[in-house]
C-alpha cells in the first residue's frame, strides 16, 4: 500500500498547488484589484494614510493560507485519482477497506473477505506503482475574466483620481502682474494714512501662496508706487480697477469651484469653538479654531482625546464639551436661509416672464437679454441651494461625531475614531470657511485701497463733496427736524428726561444741529454724536404698550471744533420699539355681558420680511422711491469710508449692513 | 500463511465465478440476440438471490430469455400464462383425492404440487392474475415456502420466479400490489431492439438453424457463487452512499431532488437499499472487479428501485416517469 500512499501524497501535493493557482487568479488578483482601487481612493481622495495600499497585498497569504490549509481527505483524493484513470475506485475501496479493523474472531465468510481485501491491495499497488499524478491534477492557471479586467481597470483608474481640491485655498495659476512705469515721475503721496491697511495687506500675503495673496501684493505695489510718485493717482486707481476686474474673476471662479456654503460652515465653526472653549481641556482646539488654524485644531482635539483616555476628569471635560457641541452644531445644521425663497420667486419671475410674448423684434431681444439674466439668477441661487445643503450635510456629520465621541455606551476605540473624525471635519470646515474669508479680506483690502487713492491729496475738495452728499441725505431722510437740543459744553454726557435723552460723547463741534431723532412716549437715550453745525442722528428705541420703554439715540457728524464738553440734550426722535402689552387691553368697565374670545393666529413657515415705516402719518409719507434714498445714503457713507481712516473690522461691519439694507427688487 | 493459501484460493474462486458468470452470460447471448442490459439484470437477480420482474410490450423475448437461462443453469423451469380465472391453487398445487392400489383401496388426500415447485417459474403477464392469484407468490416469493392445506412445504432451492408484465394492454389487468413489487429484486425494463439486433433477430429466427442453450451451471455451483458473491466486502463510503441514495428516494428527504419532492408519494423501503448493494456486488463481479463502487450502485440503482418508488397523484397527472426522478436523484446525491 505503499505505492498508494505515495500516489495519493503526490495528488495532494498538487490539489495543494492547484488550489492556490486557482485562488490566486481568482479571488487574489480581482481581490488585490478591488481593495488596491478603493485604497487608492481613499488615500488619494480622502487623504487617509498611504500604508492603507499595503491592504492590496493581503489576499495574497490570505489565499496561499486557504490553499495549504484545506482538507484533501484520503477518500476523496483516492476517488479522484480512480475517477480519473477509470478505475472504479478500486484504489479507494482498497484504501478503505485495509483500514477497516479485523474482527475478533472472523467467520468463513469473514475469512474469504479479508483474502478478498488483501488481494484489491495487491491490485490497488500494482495499479498506483503504474499511475502518474500529475494528469490527476493539472496545473492550470485559470484564465483572467471581464470582471478582472473591471477590477484592473477599477484599479488603473483610482490612480487617476484627482486629490481633492482643497475648498479653502483658491490659488490662481496666472499670476497676477500689474505694469508699472518707474521711469516717470510725479508728485510724491504721502500715504501714512494707508500703514493699517498695508499691515492687513502684508499680513494676507505671507499667510498662503493663493490669489488673495498675490492681489495683497499687487495692491502694496501699487500703494508704493504711489507713495514714491512712480505713478500718478489716476493711474493707481486704473491699476485697482485691474486688480478689482481680477478680483471679480477669481471671485467668480472660486464661487463654482465651491462645494459647501463657507458661510454655515464658518458660523458652524464659531459655534465649536463657543462650545469648546467652556472646558480647560478643549481651549486650545477652539482658539485653533477661531484663527482658522484646522490644522491645530485637529492635533488639539487629537491631544484631548488622548488624555482624556487617560485621566477621569479630563473624560468628563471632554465629554461635557462634546455634548454642548452637539447642541450648538445641531443648532448650526438647522440654519435656515432665505436661498429657497429666493429661489422659488426667481423662478416664479422666469416663468412669468418666458409666459410674455414680445410684439416686436426690439423687445424680444429685451426679453432674451432679461430671461438669460433670470436664468443666470436661477442658476446660481440653485447652486447656493446646493452649497448650503452640502454644508448642512457637513456640519450635520460634525455633530454626529461629536455626539458619537460623547457617547459612553460607545467603546473607547469607537470614541477615540469619531473624535478623530470630528477633528478633520473641524479642519476641513475650517479651511473652508477660512478662504472664503481671505476672499473677503483682499475685497476689503481693495476697496480700502481704493478709498485711500481717492483720497490722497483731495482733502479740500472731498471735504466739500461730502458736505454736498451730506445736504443731499438729510433731505433725502424723512421727518421732521426736532426741537433742538440744549448744546453741551463738554463732549462726554449722560441725559435723563422726560422724552428721550441723547448721550452725547465725543467732540462737540460748532454750530447747532439741524437734525434731531424725536421718539414718541417717554424713554431714555443715549447716543454719540459729534457736530459741525450740520448736526444728524438716529435713534432707536423700545417701547411697550403702556408708554414706558427705553430708547437709544445716536448722533453722528464731524466738527472742526475742539475740546471736551459735556451736556444735556433733550429732543425728540423716532424710534422703533418692541415691548409686550396685553392685545386686548384694559378690561372695558361697561356693565354687559362680556365674553373674551382669544384668537390663536396661524402661523406660517419661513421667514417674514416686513417694512415699517412709523409715524407717516405725522411726517407725511415719503415721496422717495428706497432705492434712490438708498442710493444716497450708501453715497453719503462711502464717502466717509474714503475719508476717514476706519479699521478693517469696522468697515466690513459698515458695508455689511449696507448689503443687508439694500432694496432687494 | 493460512491467509496466502486464503488468499490464493480465494483468488481462484473469483477467477472461477468470473469465468462461470461469463460463460452463463455467453450462453444465454448465443440465443437471445441484443438485450444485454436485460440479460444482464437478469443474470444479477439468479447470482443475488432475488426475483425478477421483466416489463416490456409483447414479442421482445422476455419469455424466450427466461426459458434460456434456465436452460443455461440446468434447473427446473416451469412457466404460468396468468390469466383473470387463474386460481391460487393452480399455482400453488391442490390436495386431490386418491384411491387405489397404492392407499390399500382406502381414499386419502394427496398434495399435488403446482408449477410454483420449479428452480425458475416464469409468471408470464402476471397483471392479469387477480389479486388473489397474485397474492398466492408472496409466500414462495418471500419465504420460499408454500402453504396449502395446512401444511408449510418448501421450495427447491434456488428458488427464482420471472414474471413478465406489458405495460400497454391496461384493459382487465390487476396491478400488482407495493407489497409484491417490493419482493421483487428488480425491475427491469425491456426496451424495443435496435435495427442491428432486429436484423440479427431476423437472420436467426427465420433461418433453419435453431439455436439452443446448453446447461454451463447447475444448482450446486449456483448457490456456491451466491455465496462467493455475498463475501465480497462493501466499503463503508459505499454503504452510505447507498443508504443517501434509498433515503432520498423519499419526498421528505433533505437529500432528495426536486422532482422526488414534488412528484414522488412514498419512496422505497429498505428492501431497495439490499436489492442495490446485492446487485452492485454482483456486476462487480461481472466486471472482473473485486469490490462494487459507485457506478456499481448507480448502474444498478434504476432496476432496484423503479419498482419501489410510488409517484403521487400531481406526477401520474403529469406524466413524470419514475427514472426522470431517479436520474435526478443519482445526479444530485453526494458522494462522500
Amino acid at each position: 500500500m505503499s505505492g498508494v500512499s505515495t500516489l495519493l501524497s503526490a495528488v495532494r501535493r498538487r490539489l495543494r498547488v492547484s488550489d492556490a493557482a486557482w485562488g490566486l487568479a481568482r479571488i487574489a488578483l480581482p481581490a488585490g484589484l478591488w481593495i488596491a482601487a478603493v485604497a487608492l481612493l481613499a488615500v488619494r481622495r480622502f487623504g487617509a494614510p498611504s500604508e492603507l495600499l499595503w491592504l492590496t497585498a493581503l489576499p495574497v497569504p490570505a489565499v496561499l493560507a486557504w490553499a495549504g490549509l484545506r482538507r484533501h481527505p484520503w477518500r476523496a483524493t483516492a476517488r479522484r485519482v480512480d475517477t480519473h484513470y477509470g478505475l472504479d475506485d478500486q484504489v479507494g475501496n482498497a484504501l478503505e477497506l485495509a483500514r477497516h479493523p479485523a474482527p475478533a474472531e472472523p467467520t468463513a465468510q469473514q475469512h474469504q473477505a479479508a483474502a478478498i481485501v488483501a488481494l484489491m491491495q495487491q491490485r490497488a499497488g500494482a495499479l498506483a506503482a503504474d499511475l502518474d499524478p500529475r494528469p490527476v491534477v493539472p496545473l492550470r492557471v485559470p484564465p483572467p475574466r471581464a470582471s478582472d479586467g473591471v477590477a484592473a481597470l477599477a484599479a488603473i483608474a483610482a490612480m487617476f483620481v484627482p486629490p481633492p481640491d482643497p475648498p479653502v485655498v483658491f490659488s490662481d495659476l496666472d499670476p497676477i502682474v500689474i505694469e508699472i512705469d518707474r521711469e516717470t515721475h510725479h508728485t510724491p503721496m504721502d500715504l501714512a494714512l494707508a500703514e493699517p491697511l498695508r499691515d492687513n495687506l502684508r499680513e494676507l500675503a505671507d499667510a498662503h501662496a493663493d490669489t488673495p495673496a498675490e492681489l495683497a501684493e499687487a495692491i502694496l505695489d501699487v500703494l508704493e508706487a504711489l507713495e514714491n510718485g512712480e505713478i500718478d493717482r489716476a493711474t493707481a486707481l486704473e491699476r485697482l480697477e485691474q486688480l478689482e476686474a481680477l478680483l471679480a474673476e477669481a471671485e467668480e471662479r472660486w464661487e463654482a469651484e465651491l462645494e459647501a456654503d463657507p458661510a454655515i460652515l464658518a458660523e458652524a465653526m464659531r459655534e465649536l469653538a463657543g462650545s469648546l472653549e467652556q472646558k480647560e481641556l478643549t481651549q486650545e482646539a477652539a482658539r485653533a479654531l477661531d484663527r482658522g488654524d484646522g490644522e491645530q485644531a485637529q492635533q488639539a482635539l487629537d491631544a484631548a482625546g488622548e488624555q482624556a483616555q487617560k485621566e477621569a476628569e479630563a473624560r468628563k471635560q471632554l465629554d461635557e464639551a462634546l455634548a454642548e457641541a452637539e447642541r450648538r452644531l445641531s443648532k448650526a445644521a438647522k440654519n435656515e436661509s432665505d436661498t429657497d425663497k429666493k429661489l422659488d420667486e426667481a423662478e416664479r419671475r422666469l416663468r412669468r416672464e418666458q409666459k410674455k410674448e414680445a410684439k416686436t423684434p426690439e423687445e424680444k431681444k429685451e426679453q432674451e437679454r432679461r430671461l438669460k439674466k433670470m436664468q443666470d439668477e436661477v442658476d446660481k441661487l440653485r447652486r447656493q441651494q446646493k452649497r448650503e445643503q452640502a454644508a448642512r450635510d457637513q456640519v450635520d456629520k460634525l455633530r454626529r461625531n461629536a455626539k458619537n465621541a460623547a457617547d459612553r455606551r460607545k467603546s473607547a476605540q469607537k470614541r477615540k475614531q469619531s473624535l478623530q473624525k470630528l477633528g478633520r471635519g473641524a479642519n476641513k470646515a475650517s479651511q473652508a470657511s477660512k478662504g472664503s474669508q481671505r476672499m473677503g479680506q483682499a475685497r476689503d483690502s481693495l476697496d480700502e485701497a481704493k478709498s485711500v487713492v481717492r483720497r490722497a491729496g483731495q482733502q479740500g475738495e472731498g471735504q466739500n463733496r461730502r458736505r454736498k452728499q451730506m445736504r443731499r441725505f438729510s433731505k433725502a431722510a424723512k421727518g421732521q427736524r426736532g426741537d433742538q437740543g440744549k448744546q453741551g459744553d463738554q463732549g462726554k454726557g449722560k441725559g435723563k428726561g422726560k422724552k428721550s435723552t441723547l448721550l452725547v460723547d465725543g467732540d462737540v463741534g460748532d454750530g447747532k444741529p439741524k437734525s434731531m431723532m424725536e421718539m414718541l412716549g417717554q424713554g431714555q437715550g443715549e447716543g454719540q454724536g459729534q457736530g459741525d453745525g450740520e448736526g444728524d442722528g438716529e435713534g432707536e428705541g423700545d417701547g411697550d404698550g403702556q408708554g414706558q420703554g427705553k430708547g437709544k439715540g445716536k448722533g453722528e457728524g464731524q466738527g472742526q471744533g475742539q475740546g471736551l464738553g459735556q451736556g444735556q440734550s433733550q429732543g425728540r426722535g423716532l424710534g422703533m420699539g418692541d415691548g409686550s402689552a396685553d392685545p386686548l387691553g384694559e378690561e372695558s368697565s361697561m356693565r354687559s355681558n362680556k365674553k373674551n374670545v382669544r384668537v390663536n393666529a396661524k402661523q406660517g413657515r419661513g421667514v417674514s420680511r416686513a417694512e415699517v415705516i412709523r409715524d407717516a402719518s405725522q411726517e407725511g409719507f415719503a415721496n422717495e422711491t428706497y432705492r434712490k434714498v438708498f442710493k444716497d445714503y450708501r453715497g453719503f457713507a462711502q464717502s466717509a469710508l474714503d475719508s476717514e481712516a476706519l479699521p478693517a473690522s469696522a468697515r466690513r461691519r459698515i458695508k455689511r449692513y449696507y448689503q443687508l439694507i439694500q432694496p432687494r427688487d | 500463511m493460512s491467509t496466502a493459501i486464503t488468499t490464493a484460493e480465494t483468488q481462484n474462486a473469483l477467477q472461477a465465478l468470473q469465468d462461470d458468470l461469463h460463460n452463463l452470460v455467453s450462453e444465454v447471448q448465443r440465443v437471445i440476440v441484443g438485450q444485454d442490459r436485460v440479460i444482464e439484470g437478469v443474470v444479477t437477480c439468479l447470482l443475488a438471490g432475488g426475483h425478477g420482474l421483466l416489463e416490456g410490450v409483447p414479442g421482445l423475448g422476455k419469455t424466450l430469455l427466461i426459458r434460456t437461462l434456465a436452460q443455461a443453469v440446468d434447473l427446473e423451469f416451469a412457466r404460468v400464462q396468468f390469466t383473470p380465472d387463474l386460481m391460487p391453487a393452480d399455482i400453488v398445487g391442490t390436495s386431490v383425492l386418491v384411491q387405489g392400489e397404492e392407499t390399500g383401496g382406502s381414499s386419502r388426500l394427496e398434495y399435488q404440487p403446482g408449477p410454483i415447485f420449479s428452480n425458475i417459474v416464469l409468471a408470464d403477464e402476471i397483471n392479469r392474475a387477480t389479486p388473489k392469484t397474485q397474492s398466492a407468490l408472496l409466500e414462495a416469493m418471500a419465504e420460499g415456502t408454500v402453504t396449502a392445506g395446512g401444511n408449510t412445504r418448501p421450495l427447491p432451492v434456488p428458488f427464482l420466479v420471472l414474471a413478465t408484465q406489458n405495460p400497454l394492454e391496461m384493459e382487465g389487468t390487476y396491478p400488482l400490489p407495493e407489497a409484491q413489487l417490493d419482493r421483487f429484486l428488480f425491475k427491469i425494463q425491456v426496451d424495443f431492439p435496435g435495427e442491428d439486433e432486429l436484423i440479427r433477430i431476423l437472420d436467426r429466427t427465420t433461418g433453419s438453424d435453431s439455436q439452443a442453450a446448453k446447461p454451463v451451471l447447475d444448482g450446486p455451483r449456483l448457490l456456491a457463487m451466491r455465496e462467493l458473491t455475498r463475501a465480497i466486502p462493501v466499503a463503508d463510503s459505499l454503504t452510505r452512499y447507498v443508504v443517501r441514495v434509498l433515503r432520498a428516494t423519499h419526498p421528505t428527504d433533505d437529500n432528495a431532488p426536486e422532482l422526488v419532492k414534488r412528484y414522488a408519494r412514498f419512496g422505497a423501503s429498505p428492501r431497495g437499499a439490499q436489492a442495490m448493494l446485492l446487485a452492485a456486488r454482483v456486476r462487480c463481479c461481472l466486471q472482473g472487479r473485486l469490490s462494487p463502487s459507485i457506478d456499481d450502485v448507480r448502474a444498478v440503482a434504476p432496476s432496484a428501485l423503479r419498482h419501489r418508488m410510488i409517484l403521487n397523484f400531481e406526477g401520474e397527472a403529469e406524466g413524470i416517469a419514475v427514472d426522470d426522478c431517479l436520474r435526478q436523484l443519482l445526479g444530485s446525491v453526494p458522494t462522500d
